[in-house]
């Protein structure tokens, strides 16, 4: 399953690019990031900058300070779909 | 001459041919008391023999000998000449090749052809007259008389079994014909025409080709020997013999494929085939298919007939019907799911927007009455975060009524709709993004505006998923009769011949030809990707 995003890494500036899910990671932009790898999960809107309260999808690392966000470029219900299947990849349920 | 006269009577009662060769056979050994008989059926050159049956000789010798004879040495004489020719000895003669293996020995001999209207059907022989005589002037005379009796009973026969030979076909071409219109199912209806054809035209191989693209033909369905693994090939038109006979509108017969240039070589490799016949699928003269057949059976030579020909163009016509009422049903089936969505769609956004929004609009309103009625700091910051939750499901409410349709599209039409569309895409992705459109007045179905709007949102999207650009244009212009728009990226471009590589392009061109329009690609790796699209104005 493939999906039209923005992702920041660790607070940088965002790229828009191609995410994939796949049995046991995502991809993007020649990144892999395993399910694994993941901490906490979760939807957060954006409290400032140019689209304040705009919806995003947090993957924290395991590795403190580090994590994704992931905005979609397909619609909030993208979004939601998208966190729905990397919270149950993450939990243990198949994502892609 | 009483058994003459027998004879002439009982050969004309009999309409089976092969009953007939078999008692002209007979009845002439015993006319002449001859111990063998035989008759050869000429082939259509008249120069070789394509049947022989024969009288007074077992199964088990017969099988014995093996191989029929084709019509060299004597019998050869009696077929080149067309005149009777009696022999003391055949062996003796000069003329004579031998005989094979296990054949009895055979020394007096006559032959005589049997000629209807300057037509020789055949040629009957008779060998080892009784008592080891010759066989004599009025044996001659007998038998070609019994001959000219045969000629007759020989073209009814034939006439016979060819008038039974298209009953049944024509009985068969009508359960084709309705089941061909009681399927509107294309994959079923196609392979329906494929197998049922095979029957009909007794073929090794059938195969149904329809257009793919502008310069290729698929095979969309194949019956017979080999058919297995071909569903989906592709040919080049310009290469193939399927793809001239689409170009012509015209039907054509191949006796041996390895002799005709205009046959791909490969195709027929892979097909192991020998003869063929094309037939185009026309539809108010305009072909929209191609069916081809191989190989007719028993496998001897394979070759069609011109009533095989005629057969599969009568057969064709009636395909042609079904197939093109099949794709129309299909078509309007998607048009109708895809009006059907819109709808849907643009329902959802104004219940979003008219039901929720308003909701929403009206609970921020009663918050701020609430904000300068409640008293303490906790109920303050109660309300301001209520106010807050408030404030951005409003927003989020607003952005899916959006995605779900721009309300930009229904109150201005396609070129605003994209105007804002491309803003939003330039600010969320930072990518360099032109838009220019110079459609002018021209006012198009909101059928089209919708698809173009949808296929240049699916565009934009595939840039972002897959193209690596920095640059989108985007051009809205007027063509001829037709609006055009074309959507060009600098991006790592792909290979659109490569399966798994369309990106959503099926479904643009699907939504495209919908409206009786057509969708170009261009693309090659490292050199970005052009997508043209044009759709007729009205």
């Amino acid at each position: 399953m493939t999906y039209a995003v923005l992702v920041s890494e660790d607070g940088g500036p965002e790229r828009p690019g191609c995410l994939v899910l796949e049995a046991d990671a995502l991809t993007f932009d020649g990144r892999r990031v395993r399910y694994a790898d993941l901490g906490d999960v979760y939807v957060e809107r954006s409290s400032g900058g140019p689209h304040p309260g705009r919806p995003s999808l947090v993957l924290e690392r395991r590795r403190a300070g580090e994590s994704l966000r992931i905005t979609s470029l397909e619609g909030l219900g993208a979004l939601h779909e998208l966190a729905e299947r990397v919270a149950a990849a993450r939990y243990g349920k198949t994502a892609a | 001459m009483r058994l003459l006269f027998q004879a002439g009577m009982a050969l004309t009662s009999e309409l089976s041919l092969d009953a007939v060769l078999r008692r002209l056979c007979e009845t002439a050994a015993a006319l002449t008391e001859a111990r063998y008989a035989a008759l050869g059926v000429v082939d259509e050159t008249g120069t070789r023999l394509e049947r022989f049956i024969t009288h007074g000789i077992d199964e088990e010798t017969i099988a014995a000998i093996g191989e029929q004879p084709h019509g060299r040495g004597i019998l050869g004489v009696v077929i080149r000449e067309a005149a009777p020719l009696r022999l003391h000895d055949l062996t003796e003669d000069p003329r004579s090749v031998g005989f094979p293996p296990g054949h009895p020995p055979m020394h007096t001999f006559l032959g005589v052809p049997i000629v209807l209207r300057g037509v020789a059907f055949g040629r009957l022989y008779l060998t080892e007259k009784a008592g080891g005589a010759d066989f004599t002037e009025e044996d001659e005379e007998l038998v070609t008389l019994l001959a000219a009796q045969a000629a007759v009973a020989i073209e009814n026969a034939r006439l016979y079994e060819a008038a039974a030979r298209w009953s049944a076909r024509l009985e068969s071409m009508n359960e084709v014909a309705n089941a061909l219109a009681t399927e509107t199912d294309l994959a079923v209806l196609l392979d329906l025409i494929a197998h049922r054809l095979r029957d009909l035209l007794e073929a090794r191989l059938v195969l149904v080709l329809l257009p793919h693209g502008a310069d290729r033909l698929r095979v969309a369905a194949a019956a017979g020997d080999g058919a297995a693994g071909l569903a989906g090939a592709l040919l080049d038109r310009a290469a193939s013999k399927s793809g001239r006979v689409l170009a012509a509108r015209r039907s054509e017969r191949v006796d041996d494929l390895v002799a005709d240039p205009e046959v791909d070589r490969e195709t027929t490799r892979r097909l192991g085939a020998r003869t063929g016949l094309w037939v185009p699928l026309l539809v108010h003269g305009r072909a929209i298919g191609v069916l081809a057949a191989h190989d007719k059976l028993p496998a001897d030579g394979g070759r069609f007939a011109d009533d095989d020909l005629r057969l599969a163009e009568t057969y064709a016509a009636r395909a042609a019907i079904a197939v093109d009422l099949s794709e129309r049903v299909a078509r309007e089936s998607l048009r109708r799911v895809h009006a059907a969505q819109e709808v849907e769609r643009r329902r959802l956004a104004r219940e979003l927007h008219d039901e929720t929004g308003q909701a929403l609009t009206s609970i921020l309103l009663e918050l701020r009455s609430l904000e300068d009625a409640v008293e303490g700091e906790a109920a303050a910051r109660a309300v301001a975060r209520l106010r807050e939750l408030a404030v951005t499901t409003l927003q989020d409410v607003r952005r899916l009524a959006v995605e779900l349709r721009p309300k930009a599209l229904d109150d201005f039409g396609l070129v605003p709709a994209l105007e804002r569309l491309t803003d939003t895409f330039r600010e969320q992705t930072g990518l360099g993004v032109d838009f220019v459109a110079s459609l002018g007045d021209e006012a198009l179905s909101p059928e089209a505006s919708t698809a173009l709007y949808r296929i240049v949102q699916e565009a934009l999207t595939n840039v972002v998923k897959h193209a690596q650009a920095r640059h989108v244009s985007i051009l809205v212009t007027r063509k001829n009769a037709a609006v055009a728009v074309v959507i060009e990226d600098d991006g790592r471009g792909f290979d659109p011949e490569l399966p798994g590589e369309g990106f959503g392009l099926e479904g643009m061109r699907e939504r495209v030809e919908l409206l009786g329009g057509s969708l170009r690609v261009e693309s090659s790796r490292g050199a970005g990707t052009t997508i043209a699209v044009e759709v007729p104005l009205g």
